[in-house]
């Protein structure tokens, strides 16, 4: 029966079915072979309770401010103080390209707003210098990905939510020195691949110029402040701040820069709810999904096994879970992993003792990497949509990021104290 | 007796007063069937959210649940178990008083489940209720202003208004944070949820004001019951009557031994009111029973004036 | 609200009935688009509201997490019928994308179809589900709010989903190109093939300046949606 299911999913998911109708047939299929001995209606009750989780509200709220940054002056903002700092470099556009990706990272949660807002203005700059496409699609869509393990994270939230033990607030605070340290290894490689591409570095930017990007910039650089400060000293919960996050934008963009009118805050308030629905649909689905798994016993069928084997060697078993999220992640949308992924390991990380704040850092890493390698990473579709390439343009350029993002989650996995040092600090 | 397995949702996960219930009467069920009965338990996780073991007992998926605090959207009458200082000071009497036919088995108590698609087969008291804060509080005076986490709760956002302080709603798994940075001061849980979420950890006084305790109720799908034979329903009874005093030494247990590891790994200052200083509080409280009355009906009042009763006979004799 | 006016639309036949029907539905979105907007802004005021409040007055709003959450789910479940209408619920499309010609439409008409039947159990099941809530008179915790009056977004958002799949297949079934939803052209097949091979030019229409964002603006509509 269990063969069946899996076969049902695969085949539905090959098609191209909307990602929502292989897990709602999957979880009736389970009904109505009678798997588990709940009827449609609780798998009714469990999509509600799927989505009713006050925590999840960060979800919208991280995406509005971050549409309303992308509509308005912030985006630029961040973009020119990064370029007269880093511009210069060898490299030193494509590190630029990076550098901004993670610092817009710092005031989006989603990756998506990362690749229009920044990936957007820097793509033609790419292009124009000379940089190939391939190299430049991939550098967009892998630096965004570093905005999932800076804080506000949306893959952070949806981990939180559903690994037990694990605050979201800790999470926030794991993933800063991992992602500065994937930047850094992605800037090493931009070196390398502009020499090996013999491009010349840009005109250095003066003090005075810098400066003034600076000014340009001191307000939207308020927005980490505001979030991970807001949050640390207790002003405000995660899921509050996300609020304030929408406030400060609003402030900035609408009364401040004034780039976005009142009348706007509709549109952009529709594009967030439906971006959020796409989102949650899945998260109501995966979450009957994950029940209807549970109460039929198939997570302690697969899982029983595995525990034996490698329940007294963390590492070991966490690189299981990665591996697990990492082909996961190749395939369908990260969240839905996250979603289903969690509960079913939920047992292996008890057993092993390992902290579930490390276990989300790998997790979100993954989810990271997996939604940009092919065959079926997310990103690769949204590159396509977003830039209008064909699909083996797209991927050509990922194999050496994917290959720098493993050696992240290597050194993640092996020294736990690189996700697990900051937040020990705010402990004490 | 025809062999059947019933499955039993609780609201807690295992090691807690739910649990050890619940594995109590798997056990006995067992025992007195022959084997012919065999009770599933699902801690809390396994069959989803609070609301989704309540849909799945009231519609018959599973067949045996518990329902506590939340239990109020479900079934609004249980919202009496949120009043604070309608028991007695004695933990034993409210468990014998909440059990007895004259309440348990009034036709208002069982009712107000049945005409939810439930049957309420007994009320199992947790605990009491049990106050901590970084202020002393002797006093309604002492609670002026202090930012207190209640369930979110009309009843219990009243009554702490009602004493002076600033009822303040979180969400469960915030409350740990919220008290160490501050946006909350206090905080109100039975003695084993103050330890096993190490909520004393942050906080300076632990207050025993005996106001309230932790009431669940044990409850069965009304057509499962309903369908029992005679014989079957005769156990469960048997069963359900044998674990009141089993269920109540267990709890006393279990909450002793939480405020013991609380103690031992804190210097968090115990308090008990005295009676004087429980009367204060009492008197403050009176009101919300009236809105507890607007809010839950007929019904719900006298239910409330039923267990009254029950508690000043107790008082008198 | 101009993304939803946006977009590839097309002038179909000007037949009452087929008039009669482009009315109903373009009610129905502007209703649904109010829901969403209206949805998304009053949860940042009410946290917004909360958490000032909160700090300065120390008075929060009470009931703060559950309208939260009631708010989710008017977003999620009227939202997954409008994101049918962008056509911009997620899918694995890297080997529809290999389709052309009748393959690729037919393989887009039985998408539709099947999912629009599945999205119609799930409103007769949540339906019933309403029905039994509100029977059972079940309310929210905090406020008292009778849940069925939420719950009943579910029916109804699955419905006008089923339907807007329904209406694409019926679009792609009557006409020689292809939609990806009711109202919307597959805009992405042909753009790809005419850059290929052009891998330094950009391909954006405009060259952007750097500091002025414009040409952020118009892509969101097309971007499969992230996280
Ligand atoms: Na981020
Ligand atoms: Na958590």
């Amino acid at each position: 029966m269990l063969t069946w299911l899996v076969l049902l999913m695969i085949v539905l998911l090959l098609m191209g079915f909307p990602m929502m109708v292989p897990i709602i047939a999957a979880t009736l299929f389970m009904m109505f072979t009678d798997m588990t001995f709940f009827g449609p209606d609780q798998g009714i009750s469990w999509m509600i309770t799927g989505v009713s989780n006050w925590v999840l509200a960060a979800v919208p709220m991280f995406i509005f401010a971050a549409d309303i940054m992308t509509k308005g002056h912030t985006a630029n903002r961040l973009l020119d103080l990064v370029s007269s700092f880093c511009g210069h470099l060898r490299g030193g556009l494509p590190i630029t390209t990076a550098a901004s990706c993670t610092l817009f990272g710092a005031v989006s949660g989603s990756t998506q707003a990362t690749v229009v807002a920044m990936g957007g203005p820097m793509r033609p700059r790419l292009l124009k210098k000379g940089y190939k496409d391939s190299f430049t699609v991939a550098l967009i869509i892998n630096a965004s990905d570093i905005a999932l393990l800076i804080p506000p994270s949306i893959g952070m939230i949806v981990y939180g939510v559903i690994a037990r033990g694990a605050s979201i607030g800790d999470l926030f605070i794991a993933g800063i020195v991992p992602g500065v340290m994937i930047l850094v290894m992605i800037s090493i490689y931009c070196y390398i691949a502009s020499r090996l591409m013999g491009i010349e570095p840009e005109e250095k930017a003066s003090w005075g110029q810098r400066l003034h990007a600076f000014k340009g910039a001191i307000l939207p650089l308020g927005f980490p402040i505001l979030v991970v400060g807001g949050i640390y000293t207790g002003t405000f919960s995660p899921v509050e701040a996300s609020a304030m996050a929408v406030l400060y934008a609003f402030v900035l963009e609408v009364i401040i820069y004034r780039k976005v009118s009142l009348k706007d805050m509709g549109s952009i308030a529709l594009s967030t709810g439906m971006i959020t629905a796409v989102v949650f649909i899945l998260v109501a689905a995966g979450y009957a999904f994950s029940q209807a798994l549970s109460t039929a016993g198939i997570p302690q069928q697969i899982l029983q096994p595995i525990v034996a084997t490698f329940g007294d060697n963390p590492t070991a078993a966490l690189a299981l879970i990665a591996v697990a999220y990492f082909i996961g992640c190749m395939f369908v949308d990260p969240i839905v992993v996250i979603l289903i992924l969690t509960p079913l390991f939920a047992p292996l990380v008890q057993a092993t003792g390992l902290d579930p704040v490390h276990v989300g850092v790998v997790v979100v890493l993954q989810a990271a990497i997996g939604s940009a390698t092919p065959p079926f990473g997310c990103d690769i579709f949204t590159a396509m949509a977003v830039f209008r390439r064909p699909y083996f343009d797209v991927i050509k350029g990922t194999p050496p990021f994917i290959a720098i993002l493993l050696l992240a989650t290597v050194l993640v996995i092996l020294f736990p104290q690189i996700s697990l040092w900051l937040p020990s600090m705010g402990a004490q | 007796i025809e062999a059947q397995t019933w499955r039993f949702g609780l609201e807690e996960i295992e090691d807690s007063v739910q649990y050890a219930y619940g594995a109590r009467f798997a056990e006995l069920m067992d025992e007195r069937t022959d084997g012919a009965v065999t009770v599933q338990l699902y801690p809390y996780g396994q069959l989803g959210g609070l609301t989704d073991i309540y849909d799945a007992v009231q519609s018959g998926a599973i067949q045996l649940a518990f329902g506590s605090g939340f239990l109020g959207g479900t079934v609004p009458e249980s919202q009496l178990f949120s009043l604070n200082f309608i028991l007695t000071e004695d933990e034993w009497t409210n468990t014998q008083i909440l059990n007895s036919d004259e309440f348990l088995r009034s036709e208002d108590f069982q009712d107000s489940f049945r005409d939810r698609d439930l049957h309420p087969l007994a009320i199992v008291p947790e605990g009491w209720q049990v106050w901590t804060a970084n202020t002393e509080i002797r006093t309604p005076d002492d609670f002026s202003g202090v930012a207190i986490r209640t369930m979110d709760n009309r009843l219990l956002r009243e009554t702490y208004q009602a004493y002076g302080a600033d009822p303040t709603t979180m969400e469960y798994g915030e409350i740990y944070s919220g008290l160490q940075l501050g946006q909350i001061e206090g905080n109100i849980q039975p003695v084993f949820a103050h330890q096993e979420m190490s909520f004393y950890e942050v906080q300076d006084y632990m207050i025993f004001a005996n106001h309230k305790e932790f009431i669940a109720t044990f409850m069965g799908n009304r057509d499962w019951y309903d369908g029992l034979s005679d014989e079957l329903r005769e156990i469960v009874h048997e069963v359900t009557a044998e674990l009141v005093e089993y269920i109540h030494d267990v709890q006393q247990q279990l909450n002793e031994e939480r405020l013991d590891i609380i103690t031992d790994n804190s210097d968090i200052q115990i308090i008990e009111l005295t009676s004087d200083e429980r009367d204060a509080f009492r008197e403050l409280s009176m009101p919300v029973r009236d809105t507890f009355v607007d809010m839950v009906g007929e019904r719900g009042e006298r239910l409330l004036e039923r267990l009254l009763e029950l508690v000043e006979e107790h008082d008198e004799s | 609200m101009d993304e939803a006016g946006s977009g590839v639309a097309s002038r179909p036949g000007s037949g009452l009935i087929t008039r009669i029907i482009r009315r109903i539905d373009r009610a129905l979105e502007i209703a649904e688009m109010t829901i969403i907007a209206g949805s998304v802004i009053a949860m940042a005021l009410i946290m917004v509201i909360h958490v000032l409040g909160r700090t300065f007055f120390r008075i929060g709003i009470p009931g703060v997490t559950e309208l939260t959450e009631l708010l989710i789910i008017l977003i999620t479940f009227v939202g997954v019928s409008y994101a049918v209408r962008r056509a911009r619920h997620i899918s694995m499309s890297a080997l529809y994308d290999q389709l052309t010609g009748m393959a690729r439409k037919s393989l887009l008409v039985v998408i539709c179809l099947v999912t629009g039947a599945m999205l119609f159990f799930l409103a007769w099941e949540a339906w019933g589900y309403m029905e039994t809530i509100q029977r059972r008179g079940r309310t929210t915790s905090a406020l008292n709010i009778p849940l069925w009056l939420i719950y009943i977004v579910l029916p109804i958002g699955f419905f006008l989903a089923g339907i807007q799949y329904w209406l694409t297949a019926l679009r792609n079934l009557t006409t020689r190109e292809m939609y990806r939803s009711f109202t919307e052209k597959e805009a992405y097949d042909d753009v790809p093939d005419e850059l290929a091979g052009q891998s330094v030019a950009p391909t954006t229409p405009a060259e952007p300046e750097p500091g002025t964002g414009e040409n952020a603006e118009s892509k969101d509509d097309d971007a499969t949606p992230g996280r």
